[in-house]
């Protein structure tokens, strides 16, 4: 069933050409004060190595086919790029992290929602949100040393999703009635999501399950603010009524 | 703050573009995000077995910016043991040098329960991740893939993610939907 348009390129095309414009000026700024300094090199600075290294490894390196049949670096190609891969994403981090106070809030905040004082947390990105098509809400992403990774919305340190990924599989004897699992899930976001009561009064309850991971969402009677998307609150549990993961998206509609 | 933002929707709208240029302060940031649909312009897919869930999936009737022709999400029970025998591609049509998060969209009833799923990430020119991404802990709503600079590809096949590797274990569905790329 695959399918074959063609995207309208001369729109397309303006995007390109702002975000090229602005990465230039930037470009040219890092590069005069990489030949002033012995600082670490600017993210504008890696860019520019990172591309001049691809280009000679893609020509010259050594290139191997992964299991979907791309081309991709191996041997010393895939150090060299790896490497510079690793300092491209330190230095963003570095450009993007907030304060020392602001990034402790929010790994409090992430450590209280999953019950685990001594969780390591790092700030991973600040990027766009996934939800909203129209209001520009930046999240940021923490990540834990499972790779689980935390969206918050630094403009209230608060947790806005997360999922873990390890396999919930419970025995018999412990799975819990739903009754007693809507009962945890009720009692996890009376604790955690500001105005549950509100929430539980105004949104629409929808429970499900996949094998032995329950759902208890509440959705909104309707979109806001232009968007597509309908804000939602939810905590998923085992079956033996373990913490999945949890979301609570309204704050990106506000 | 200054904000510009466009909006581009290819033929049917198989792929949106926010693009803005956001200044805070004295240092600019870049946000922009792309939808990638299972079926649009830049999706691929390889094998037997799909199966088609109409009307469902991100890109539903009054959700995401796809055409009529696109509202549904692919399936294809997975493969077991070693390797698979049905795979699907989103090629990043706006390869930018960024740091982007990529998403994948996981339905809830009649969705992925893959625990396994195993996607593969192509960036910064032609490094590769690979990853093993639960989807049986997802109910309707973006499975975030990883962070990575310079995404060109996502690709996803019906066989085990590499924690997993080469298990026997069938009759789980893998789910291939809407992915999304933020930077």
């Amino acid at each position: 069933m695959t399918q074959t348009k063609v995207i309208s390129g001369g729109v397309l095309a303006l995007g390109l050409v702002l975000g090229a414009v602005w990465g230039l000026t930037l470009t040219l700024g890092s590069a005069t004060q990489a030949q002033t300094s012995q600082a670490p090199m600017s993210v504008e600075a890696l860019k520019a190595q990172i591309e001049q290294t691809a280009q000679e490894e893609l020509a010259n390196g050594c290139l191997e086919k992964n299991e979907f049949g791309r081309d991709v670096f191996c041997g010393s190609s895939k150090e060299k790029m790896d490497a510079l891969h690793d300092q491209i994403q330190a230095a963003i981090r570095a450009e993007t992290i907030r304060s020392a106070d602001q990034v402790e809030a929010v790994k409090s905040n992430i450590r209280e929602m999953v019950g685990s004082p001594s969780l390591d947390l790092r700030f991973d990105a600040a990027v766009s949100n996934p939800y909203t098509e129209k209001n520009d809400v930046k999240v940021e992403y923490y990540k834990d040393a499972a790779g689980t990774m935390y969206m918050v919305n630094p403009a209230t340190n608060k947790v806005l999703a997360f999922t873990f990924n390890k396999v919930f599989q419970v025995s018999a004897d412990k799975k819990l009635s739903v009754e007693e699992l809507r009962s945890k899930a009720d009692a996890y976001l009376t604790k955690h999501v500001d105005g549950f009561a509100q929430v539980k009064s105004e949104y629409t309850l929808e429970e499900g399950s996949k094998g032995d991971v329950h759902v208890f969402r509440y959705n909104a009677p309707k979109a806001v603010g232009g968007e597509d998307m309908i804000p939602f609150v939810q905590v998923k549990l085992s079956a033996a009524g373990e913490l999945v993961g949890f979301s609570d998206i309204r704050s990106l509609f506000q | 703050m200054n904000t510009l933002k466009m909006r581009i929707a290819g033929f049917g709208g198989a792929l949106m573009l926010l693009a803005g240029i956001l200044t805070v302060g004295a240092t600019p940031a870049f946000a922009a995000y792309y939808y990638h649909a299972n079926g649009g312009s830049y999706w691929s897919q390889s094998g037997s077995g799909w199966t088609t869930t109409n009307n469902d999936g991100y890109c539903v009737s009054g959700r995401g910016p796809c055409g009529s022709h696109l509202w549904y999400f692919q399936s294809n029970m997975n493969h077991g043991g070693c390797g698979f025998d049905a795979y699907g591609r989103w090629d990043m049509a706006h390869i930018v040098a960024f740091n982007g998060v990529t998403a994948a969209w996981i339905d809830g009833v009649g969705g992925g329960t893959m625990y396994g799923a195993g996607y593969g990430i192509a960036y910064n020119f032609a490094s590769g991740a690979s990853l093993t991404i639960n989807q049986n802990n997802y109910w309707e709503e973006f499975a975030p893939l990883g962070t990575y600079y310079r995404t060109s590809a996502v690709d996803l096949h019906d066989g085990w993610g590499p924690a997993y590797a080469c298990n026997s274990v069938t009759g789980l569905r893998v789910e291939f939907d809407e992915v999304r790329l933020d930077v």
